[in-house]
């Protein structure tokens, strides 16, 4: 356990000690665990009362109902299953931001109340996700993980949940060793996740959401619809049958664009997909604000409509906050709508609180 | 190759200014690694065009212009072997610069082409640093007014000081360079065993380099040197020649028809090439001559010039208001000719036509058909009713000893003919020595002189006394239409005029003269050599009246009488006519203008005794000098010499306070550029070879090169601006 918590802040080691990790529906697991099931089987919780049928077992007769209904009625508990948890990590090179530069070349005006500027966004992604590892290895399900990068090889044998301890110290490994760097083929990560997650689990994406195919920046053009490969993915994940949550980490300089000055800055793509743009902040901050501000927008527009939970993660704001939404983003879908059974069915409701 | 100015190429340094302002610019913006770029403008033009380093081309063109600017500024040269050559060993020189007006013709056109002069210059301090070490060096110019530097040593400031006062003191003068010689001879100061050399710096015209001979002196060599470097240097240039004008009566009484040659100068071969060729209308040049009076343009017109050609202008121009003289200037209207000092001619017009008429009446009769005067006052009343011709006729004796009163200078008036325009000899005995002398000398500076034949007139007195100044030689007295085997008289008629007389000039139809009848006449010498006009024939063919120009003046001579003794000449209506031409012809000579002008350098001699006071062009007043007239101890007045061009007027300082127009106290001159100064064609000098002589090395600028190269790159880069400019205009690729 020790090798996750060194990637889990001071700030998160209380949410870990107090909050589960906890489904809002019932699962089908393969075997035992601590998450309500949709089958019936040993549990604490009822379920429902049934007509005796010869070879019951006796020791599931109600005796209580059977007095008072006048037949041999047998008692019916929701089973504890356990929940498999896949993590996506998104390690392209955007993730990296804002490396290098010093706080203060991204403190704004009005931010001189922000902790810590220099995190990265994969820092947060990492935090969030070791969190989430940890709080579901103590409640022994099993966990996956994937690390999307630029390769086209995918190694995705790891994203199958496992309880075993060298998947945990692989993942703490692979916590340790990612690289953000250069784009992500999201098709081809989303092609070998599918299928590699052959039972329902809970796939918890972390991404910056910058892959997409922003258009031009003429009005006309704005409008467009963008192609985000990765929503795609992930929507074809939910329809699935699994519980798929976005935890879009952002950083607080790609927010609120704090360069707003005269002074000639050259903005180059840590992707190195697009070539480097020269300018003033005067000039470009607040067209930049509004087309951030729409990209973000259509964002959680796509998740609404895809079923996919949104929940924002900002570096160099406070994580808890948002480690809390996550989980009650988690924790609140409506029961009995996972499941094989209920693919089609429209899915629950999102609850976006960035 | 050399520079003049090194320092300038100092500015060189500034080559480094556009580059290094750009690199300055375009210093390395801050670096900020992005996630969210797609989201942010492509790059604003501002910044772009702030980094970018544009048009490289457009860049090192305008480099170009500037470095060959700076080069330009430095004046370089290259040192070759110049045309000039002085004595090897140390020895004593006299340096002559040639100051005269056609060395003010620049080698082009163009205003800024250094002006012959001062190439002189340049050469003379090539040849100050030439001199070999212990040589003695004196300096002058060929102006009989300008500075003499005594013999000493050899330094460009001695020249620079030269050449200070050839650009505020200089005068546009006409001597000749071979008059200055001997100044420069006395400059050398006595023989004392070294060599003895005179450089003669000066242009290869007829006044100058070519007027000298091949040694100044016994003993003193004479080294010419041409500033002008080889003989197709010689550009050409449009010049006025001297003004002349006269009354133009057949216009009005105070009109004035103004004539003014225009002449394109050059050198001889190059006009001949010019005429043969077909290709000679390239040559041909327009130019526009302007008359101006009081400073008033009054009237242009254009010639076409020829290399070599020269044209005719002529104004007519009637003088109005009270005043009877006016300010005149001819000039030419052109933007850029190589020579400018004959550009413009400034005269005065005088239309006081008053002509002082003395006759001598040789045979006074008391019956006026018989007396010469009296027809000629007749006549000239009747076509003068205004009075401007006043005659006074005198005897022959009172004549005479009134020339020998003033020649003896016993009269108030120091000379009895000062004032006289036109003498009349009718039937006059021949005139004695003395008093021929006086007409002679009279006649040559102006006056006219007419002779009318007679019973007292005998040819070989005359041809004594007078043979000179006659058109010809007087053979005798003939009856008209003698002949070998008849003796009986009878009588001639007179042919039509020749109206192409200058006399006649503007005449409309005859004389009407052609009914006379005239029984005698005088018959003369024939002589080929004289240049004699005929304006008047007989039906015969015998010359009647007969025209001749000595000096600045003009004589006639009608060879038979005008009283009724020998012909009805004076009977007859055209002798009005005849008489007031002929009297206006030879009053008016070459006319005010040119007997009223002078040229740079000239002294003036003002008539009386009186102090005067002379106005110049610069508008301040001068006093006049007393001076001693030649062969006379009549006292004068002289004023001079005259070194600015323009327009002077002399005043009698007793008449101050007297109407302006009072012309008997009143002289008025001009002063002009001598117009054999503008002929500046090529004349060969003497060549001089000289065994002791060293060649000096020249400096040949080599600007001119770099400022055509700045020139060229100037249009270059304003065409590749143009085209940028143009391509940012265009609508770009959609």
């Amino acid at each position: 356990m020790s090798e996750l918590a060194a990637w889990i802040p001071a700030e998160l080691q209380g949410l870990v000690a107090t909050r589960e990790l906890t489904l809002g529906r019932a699962v089908v697991g393969q075997r035992q665990g601590s998450h309500r099931s949709r089958r019936a089987g040993p549990g604490r919780d009822f379920l429902e009362h049934r007509a005796y049928q010869p070879g019951d077992d006796l020791r599931q007769l109600d005796w209580r109902a059977v007095g008072r209904r006048d037949r041999l009625v047998v008692r019916r508990t929701e089973a504890e299953d356990e929940f498999g948890l896949a993590l996506l990590l998104d390690t392209n090179g955007g993730m990296r931001f804002p490396g290098g530069l010093e706080p203060a070349q991204l403190r704004g005006d009005a931010d001189h109340d922000i902790a810590d500027l220099s995190q990265t966004k994969f820092d947060v992604a990492r935090s969030i996700a070791a969190t989430l590892a940890q709080m579901a290895r103590r409640r022994r399900d099993p966990v996956g993980f994937l690390f999307a990068g630029e390769s086209r090889e995918i190694s995705s044998h790891t994203l199958a949940p496992r309880t075993r301890r060298e998947q945990t110290l692989a993942f703490a490994a692979a916590l340790r060793d990612a690289r953000p760097e250069g784009r992500v083929a999201w098709e081809h990560v989303l092609e070998a996740a599918a299928a590699e997650l052959r039972r329902p689990c809970l796939v918890v994406a972390f991404s910056d959401v910058l892959d997409a195919a922003v258009p031009a920046s003429t009005e006309a053009d704005a409008s467009a619809p963008m192609r985000l490969p990765l929503l795609e993915g992930l929507a074809s994940l939910r329809a699935r049958g699994h519980a798929v949550v976005l935890v879009h980490t952002l950083h607080h300089a790609e927010l609120v664009f704090p360069w707003a000055d005269d002074t000639v800055r050259r903005f180059v793509d840590l992707r190195g997909a697009s070539p480097s743009v020269d300018g003033t902040g005067a000039t470009m901050r607040e067209r930049y604000l509004q087309r951030f501000e729409s990209h973000l927008a259509a964002i959680q527009a796509r998740c609404e409509r895809d079923g996919l939970g949104y929940v924002r993660a900002v570096a160099g704001r406070p994580l808890a906050p948002a480690v809390a939404t996550l989980l009650d983003t988690i924790a609140i879908r409506e029961p009995g709508r996972a499941g094989p059974s209920s693919t089609g069915s429209k899915p629950g409701r999102e609850v976006e609180r960035a | 190759m050399s520079f003049a100015n090194p320092w300038i190429l100092l500015g060189l340094l500034g080559l480094g200014l556009p580059i290094a302002a750009h690199l300055l610019g375009r210093k390395e913006p801050t670096r900020i690694p992005f996630a969210a770029v797609q989201f942010l403008d492509a790059n604003e033009p501002r910044v772009a065009r702030r980094r970018q380093l544009h048009d490289r081309g457009l860049l090192a063109l305008r480099l170009l212009l500037w470095a060959a600017l700076i080069f330009a500024l430095a004046r370089p040269f290259s040192v070759e072997p110049a045309q000039l050559a002085v004595y090897g060993a140390p020895h004593d020189a006299v340096l002559v610069l040639d100051t005269s007006a056609s060395m003010q013709l620049r080698d082009t056109s163009r205003s800024t082409a250094p002006r012959r002069i001062d190439l002189a210059l340049e050469r003379a301090r090539e040849l100050v640093e030439a001199l070999p070490p212990g040589s003695r060096l004196a300096l002058t110019t060929s102006d009989p007014d300008g500075p003499r530097d005594p013999m000493g040593a050899p330094s460009r400031g001695r020249v620079d000081a030269i050449a200070g006062w050839v650009d505020t003191e200089s005068a546009p003068h006409s001597r000749p360079l071979v008059d200055a010689l001997e100044e420069a001879t006395a400059l050398l100061g006595p023989d004392e065993g070294r060599p003895r050399v005179v450089y003669a710096v000066g242009d290869p015209t007829r006044g100058g380099l070519a007027s000298l001979p091949s040694s100044a002196a016994s003993g003193i060599a004479l080294i010419p040197i041409d500033v002008a470097s080889d003989a197709s240097e010689h550009p050409l240039h449009v010049g006025l020649g001297a003004v002349t004008w006269q009354a133009a009566r057949e216009v009005d009484p105070r009109a004035m028809r103004i004539q003014v040659p225009v002449r394109m100068q050059g050198n001889a071969s190059e006009a001949s090439d010019a005429d043969t060729s077909d290709t000679n209308d390239a040559a041909v040049r327009e130019v526009e001559v302007v008359l101006e009076v009081d400073e008033v343009e009054q009237a242009r017109t254009r010639v076409s010039l020829r290399p070599g050609e020269q044209v005719e202008a002529e104004f007519t121009h009637t003088l109005i208001g009270d005043r009877d003289f006016a300010r005149g200037r001819v000039h030419l209207n052109l933007d850029d000719d190589a020579f400018t000092p004959d550009d413009a001619r400034d005269f005065w017009l005088d239309a006081d036509a008053s002509t002082q008429v003395v006759v001598v009446n040789g045979d006074p009769s008391e019956r006026r058909e018989f007396d010469e005067v009296y027809f000629l006052l007749t006549a000239l009343r009747a076509a003068d009713p205004s009075g401007r011709i006043t005659v006074r006729s005198v005897a022959p004796d009172q004549l005479e000893s009134e020339v020998d009163a003033a020649t003896s200078g016993q009269a108030a008036r120091p000379d009895a003919l000062a004032n006289t325009d036109v003498l009349v000899l009718a039937n006059a005995p021949a005139p004695s020595a003395a008093l021929s002398r006086a007409i002679e000398a009279r006649v040559r500076e102006g006056m006219g002189l007419l002779v009318t034949v007679g019973d007292r007139v005998t040819a070989p007195a005359y041809n004594d006394a007078l043979g000179t100044l006659l058109p010809l030689r007087l053979r005798g007295a003939s009856f008209a239409g003698t002949a070998p085997g008849r003796t009986a008289a009878r009588v001639e008629g007179l042919a039509p005029a020749n109206l192409a007389h200058p006399a006649f000039a503007g005449l409309r139809g005859d004389l009407d003269l052609g009914a006379s009848r005239t029984t005698r006449l005088f018959l003369l010498e024939p002589d080929a050599r004289r240049d004699v006009d005929i304006a008047l024939r007989f039906a015969s063919g015998a010359p009647a009246l007969l025209t001749h120009e000595v000096g600045r003046g003009r004589v006639a001579l009608i060879t038979t009488s005008i009283d009724r003794d020998w012909s009805d000449l004076a009977l007859r209506g055209g002798f009005v006519s005849l008489a007031e031409r002929l009297v206006a012809w030879l009053g008016g000579h070459r006319a005010g203008a040119s007997s009223a002008v002078h040229l740079v350098g000239a002294r003036v001699e003002l008539p009386g005794a009186d102090n005067w006071m002379v106005s110049g062009p610069d508008g301040v007043d001068r006093p006049s000098q007393p001076a001693q007239r030649e062969g006379s101890e009549a006292k004068a007045a002289a004023f001079g010499p005259l070194r600015q061009v323009g327009l002077y007027e002399a005043r009698s300082r007793g008449t101050r306070g007297q109407a302006a127009d009072d012309t008997a106290l009143t002289r008025r001159f001009a002063v002009t550029v001598d117009p054999r100064e503008s002929d500046t064609s090529y004349v060969a000098s003497p060549e001089v070879e000289l065994d002791d002589a060293v060649p000096v090395e020249g400096r040949t600028p080599r600007w001119r090169a770099f400022l055509a190269l700045a020139a060229l790159a100037l249009a270059f880069e304003a065409w590749m601006r143009s085209r940028a400019a143009q391509r940012a205009t265009a609508p770009g690729p959609v």
